[in-house]
């Protein structure tokens, strides 16, 4: 865990800091009393035009390439993909090689831009395939190509572009981008769902109607003659006479027919599902929304507009409107599954069917009710919706609450803020997937897993604009992006179905460098010529510099050195005492790429205490340094610790003893060796053996066995001969070792048709048909790479073949 | 890095480069002549780079290889003999944007230009400078060059040439601030290319020795080289030359080295028996390049400059 001290008000450090305030210099009075928010001769805040000194060649939002826009698909596969990745993905499915794609593949990223320029200001999704098209026609106006270039890049656009899905839309970055990639998911799950739905009515549909006419052929009614009139055909019909057949088909014995309450109450359940089953399709949704946002379009959806206090008791009313129909749905299937069975017990069922609302519900019936989304803004989720807010979301009602929210909006000036999300979190009721709409594929993760829970979902999602500025300096991407970077507003996501304990609740994927206090990236312009880079953190003041309204907690700093300053992250690291003599500062850029150091008010370094003390606890409780589990480790480490020891001296005090043991006995046999060999040793010189005598020979090896080899190479060798022989007759076509061709135009100078340049202008064979075997050799012989490989001939009545054969032997 | 795709910028040139963008018309070297393969070459690497050929500079001297701007269609400088590098070193000075290409000859560079071969390269500025070495004065029909080897018979030498040749290599690497030399063949297109890739991607003066056949004059002298691969060491290194593993198990004689040695490199230069080295023999992108001086002050307008001059001249004023 960071020893980060936390909680540190502006006022506490106050008396440390007077103590440090230098006497001397004035301009570093002046700074130290800024900076403690005291008065000063010039008050001197804000940045002016400054950018955070990382995203300054990020500046221009037009040449920003980001996920955007996302391509909503229909059925099949994810729901969204950003349509970068999609071109990529349909440009690797072109006919041809690499090479030959080469002009199509290099040119996505200027459709791309086409297409962006395309959707201008659009704030909706739009057709896919229209869009494109209009794209890839600016894209090759733009690119002017000319001859075979032009054709090959027209041919493989369109090429591209017939691998669109049906139906696919182009979703912009804009305000409305979160809202309509939840009602994407929510329509694709609303069709697979009503069609599975639809299915399951019709069956039990059927299977109760089987019910029915079996009972009534048990009936009176069912054995009457004119009945058995029915079931025969014509041919029958004009040979049996049906009187006769009722008289004799009695009622089997021991079958009953149905009840009178049974055979209403399977009469009656019929009767509900067939009227759902040619009901028009169910809308997927329900907006109900304040009114000053724009309704969202489209199919399946309905959209309520009313007073921005109100959203959040409205949808559980429309809720609870909608849920009564499907009630009745849901009580008949129930019913028509125990009838089909004979399961069904009136005693039992009857009080649970006539108390059965949506609370009985179960998980899959739940996700098949349309949905009803709430858009509640972000300073309504924090401040007057929060008691009607956390009313809905403690309802268990399967509400998606949708919480667009700017970074900053639900912080004061000083950058204190509220956090929806983890009030959220709170309730333990709730999926919540607080997200950002600068990260799509962890936003489109969360939407996915919200519609198939069967609970309430609160999603809170960073939209790109700062307070008061309607077109970001940055564009609204990377403004987002900067609010995760700068632990504004982390992702993390809370499923309480997903388990018992916080490691399986709590997903903190997404985050960048999750395990760090800043995420950090080199800094732009350090980069050495062997590659590597410095690399600086990207901090919560960092993002306040994009505020408009958070400006006046900076001051730009003259030139010179100050032993006073601290770059801002190392500064919060510091003690409080220590912090107390130093001033924090971050680096900023301005348009022309120069650097500039922003020094940093008091009431901001305690916002970024507290958004550090948040995060801390975010970390914690996603196991990322967490204090429980580090003493348990270290409780772990020093009984493992403590066991090694004891096993380790006890093996070696063992090993002691066995050593003791050996030498003790090999001294006792060597004394006794010696002892026999004193008593028995004969001491004349004929018993001596001479030091050179020569060793005793080898024993010879072994013989291996012999193998008769004599048959195997013949056996193998027969296959291979007669698919040899086969191969032979058929011609073998010319080819060349493209990558060895040095492009001399040797060849091509002798047929341009036979040899042609490939993309790389190295020489490739053209038309085969399109020359002489006797020119192929010629070339074969020419070429200073001898890469030409002539083949053999394709025309057997072209004259000289065999001298042409001869020479073309070397090359082959 | 703030959740942008790794390529994140769609500021791309409006218009894209075909190869036929780079084509100045058919070459009209020799049949066989070792300048087409690095033609092609350039141009590709010129076209992978999207290289505007507008910002494209090509500069020659005399010679066969010479020609070479004719064939690329860039801007072009065909110079005097021996005064390629001078001319390239001038555009690159006051032009730090522009990709400046070199061709020039073993006679061009090794021979009357070979002043200007050691101050360019000191200088080391950021160009590529291929020396496309024949062994032969081509153009003017065989005449003894620089590097013609000991023993070879030419117009000027019937009876071979007298002296020991230079080597172009070992002499580079002796030069003060060389940052890149390497050397390849003209007849293996692939190592070729990799190698004047590298020389590219480096940023300084980057030397490159191509040996090359003239199939009118020389083309017994390479002949060996290109039929047998065993006559050749290819240098390996993960900072040098790399190749596909199939090309480069052509190559029976493998060596590691290590670009970043200078002693290795001269010592690897200088051996004269055994295979030819061919890779790259040194690289370093520490050192410096004097464009950074030169282009000082170009950012001034013609105002500023004279007000620059008056402060200077007031200094001295009485």
């Amino acid at each position: 865990m960071n020893s980060t001290p936390t909680g540190a008000t502006p006022r506490q450090s106050d008396g440390a800091a007077a103590e440090a305030q230098p006497a001397g210099d004035p301009l570093l009075a002046e700074l130290w009393a800024w900076h403690r928010g005291l008065p000063t001769q010039s008050r001197g805040g804000g940045a002016g035009d400054l950018l955070p000194a990382l995203l300054q060649p990020l500046g221009d939002p037009a040449s920003l390439r980001h996920s955007y826009p996302l391509v909503l698909l229909e059925r099949g596969g994810p729901p969204a993909a950003p349509l970068a990745d999609l071109l990529e993905q349909w440009a690797g499915q072109l006919a041809g090689g690499e090479d030959e794609t080469r002009l199509v593949r290099e040119n996505l990223v200027r459709l791309e831009r086409q297409l962006r320029q395309r959707l201008g200001s659009e704030d909706r999704p739009v057709e896919a395939g229209p869009y494109l098209q209009k794209a890839a026609a600016d894209l090759e106006e733009q690119l002017h190509l000319r001859g075979e270039s032009a054709a090959q890049l027209h041919r493989q656009l369109g090429e591209l572009l017939s691998a669109v899905p049906q139906g696919a839309r182009l979703l912009p970055l804009c305000e409305q981008a979160p809202l309509e990639l939840l009602l994407h998911c929510l329509r694709q799950r609303s069709a697979e769902q009503q069609a599975a739905m639809r299915r399951e009515i019709g069956a039990l549909a059927d299977e109760l109607r089987n019910l029915l006419r079996v009972d009534d052929d048990k009936s009176d009614r069912g054995r009457s003659a004119q009945a058995r009139q029915k079931s025969l055909d014509p041919l029958g019909a004009a040979r049996l006479d049906p009187a006769a057949l009722a008289r004799v088909l009695g009622p089997a014995r021991g079958s009953a027919a149905l009840d009178k309450a049974r055979r209403e109450r399977i009469e009656e359940m019929l009767g509900v599902l067939e009227k759902a089953a040619s009901a028009p399709p169910a809308r997927a949704a329900v907006v109900v929304q304040p009114k000053d946002r724009p309704a969202p379009e489209g199919d399946g959806v309905t959209c309520k507009s009313v007073e921005a206090g109100q959203v959040c008791q409205q949808a559980a009313e429309i809720f609870d409107e909608q849920v009564g129909e499907y009630a009745r749905l849901f009580a008949a299937m129930r019913v028509a599954r125990l009838e089909i069975e004979g399961q069904y017990d009136p005693p039992r069922h009857d009080a649970l069917l006539a108390s059965f609302d949506w609370t009985s519900f179960s998980g899959a019936e739940l996700t098949r009710l349309p949905a009803v989304v709430a858009v509640v803004p972000g300073t309504d989720a924090v401040g007057s919706g929060l008691a009607s807010l956390s009313t809905l979301l403690l309802s268990r009602r399967p509400v998606q609450v949708l919480v667009p929210t700017r970074p900053a909006e639900s912080a004061d000036s000083a950058g204190q803020r509220l956090e929806p999300g983890y009030f959220g979190i709170s309730l333990r009721t709730a999926m919540i997937n607080q997200s950002s709409v600068a990260r799509p594929g962890h936003l489109l993760e969360g939407f996915c897993r919200a519609v198939d829970a069967a609970g309430p979902a609160m999603h809170v999602v960073a939209g790109g604009q700062p307070l008061g500025v309607e077109s970001p300096r940055l564009g609204a991407y990377l403004h987002a992006s900067a609010a995760v970077e700068g632990r504004a507003h982390p992702l993390l996501r809370y499923d309480p179905a997903a388990g018992r304990s916080w490691a399986e609740r709590l997903d903190f994927a997404g985050n960048p460098a999750a395990d760090a206090d800043w995420p950090a990236y080199p800094r732009p312009g350090s980069e050495h010529r062997n590659g590597d880079a410095a690399t600086e953190p990207f901090t919560f003041a960092d993002f306040c510099l994009l505020e408009p309204r958070m400006q006046h907690h900076f001051r730009p700093l003259p030139a010179g050195d100050f032993d006073a300053l601290t770059p801002l992250a190392a500064y919060l690291r510091l003690s409080d005492a220590d912090a107390a003599e130093r001033l924090p500062f971050i680096e900023a850029a301005d348009a022309e790429g120069e650097r500039h150091r922003l020094l940093v008010d008091r009431e901001l370094v305690a916002a970024c205490r507290d958004r550090l003390d948040y995060w801390h606890t975010l970390q914690e409780l996603a196991g990322i340094d967490n204090d429980y589990v580090r003493l348990a480790l270290e409780a772990q480490q020093a009984e493992l610790e403590a066991a090694h020891a004891a096993e380790l001296a006890e093996r070696e005090q063992a090993w002691r003893d066995e050593v003791e043991t050996v030498r003790s006995e090999t001294a006792r046999e060597a004394l006794e060796k010696l002892a026999r060999g004193l008593v028995n040793a004969d001491f004349t010189a004929a018993a001596m053996p001479a030091a050179d005598a020569p060793a005793a020979p080898a024993a010879p090896a072994p013989a291996e066995p012999a193998r008769d080899e004599a048959d195997e190479p013949a056996a193998e060798s027969e296959a291979p001969a007669a698919e040899e022989a086969d191969e032979d007759d058929e011609p073998q076509e010319p080819w060349i070792q493209s990558a060895l061709c040095t492009s001399c135009n040797d060849c091509i100078n002798l047929n341009p048709q036979l040899f042609v340049y490939n993309a790389s202008k190295q020489a490739v064979i053209g038309d085969p048909a399109a020359g002489t075997f006797a020119q192929l050799v010629e070339a074969a012989e020419k070429c200073p790479s001898r890469c030409i490989h002539p083949g053999t001939p394709l025309n057997p009545d072209e004259p000289n073949l065999d001298e042409l054969i001869e020479r073309a032997k070397p090359f082959q | 890095m703030f959740g942008l795709k790794d390529d994140w910028s769609l500021d791309v040139l409006p218009r894209y480069f075909t190869l036929e963008d780079y084509e100045g018309g058919r070459a009209r070297w020799c049949p066989g002549c070792g300048d087409h393969a690095v033609l092609a070459s350039v141009q590709r690497i010129c076209r992978d780079h999207q290289l505007p050929p507008e910002k494209t500079v090509c500069v020659s001297g005399i010679g066969c290889s010479s020609r070479f701007p004719h064939y690329m269609k860039t801007y072009g400088f065909h110079g005097l003999h021996g005064r390629a590098l001078p001319v390239a070193c001038g555009v690159k000075s006051r032009r730090p944007d522009l990709s400046v290409w070199v061709a020039t000859g073993d006679g061009d560079c090794c021979s009357i230009g070979a002043g200007h071969w050691i101050h360019a390269t000191r200088y080391n500025m950021d160009m590529v400078v291929m020396l496309f070495d024949n062994s032969i004065y081509g153009l003017t029909k065989m005449q003894t060059s620089p590097t013609t080897a000991r023993g070879f018979a030419t117009n000027t030498h019937p009876d071979g040439s007298w002296l020991p040749p230079m080597e172009p290599v070992a002499t580079t690497l002796s030069f003060p601030n060389v940052s890149f030399v390497a050397r390849t063949v003209d007849w293996n297109p692939v190592h070729l290319h990799a190698t004047l890739e590298k020389a590219f991607a480096h940023r300084g003066m980057s030397f490159v020795h191509v040996m090359q056949r003239c199939p009118q004059y020389t083309g017994k002298v390479m002949e060996p080289l290109q039929q047998d691969p065993s006559k050749l060491t290819l240098l390996t290194h993960d900072d040098g030359v790399t190749l596909d593993s199939d090309v480069a198990s052509i190559f029976p004689n493998q060596q590691i080295h290590d670009p970043g040695s200078l002693g290795d490199a001269i010592s690897l230069a200088r051996a004269e028996d055994g295979p030819i080295p061919i890779g790259l023999f040194f690289q370093d992108p520490s050192r410096p390049c004097y464009e950074e001086f030169t282009q000082q002050g170009m950012g001034m307008s013609a105002r500023e400059k004279l007000r620059g001059l008056e402060e200077a001249f007031d200094a001295f004023a009485i």
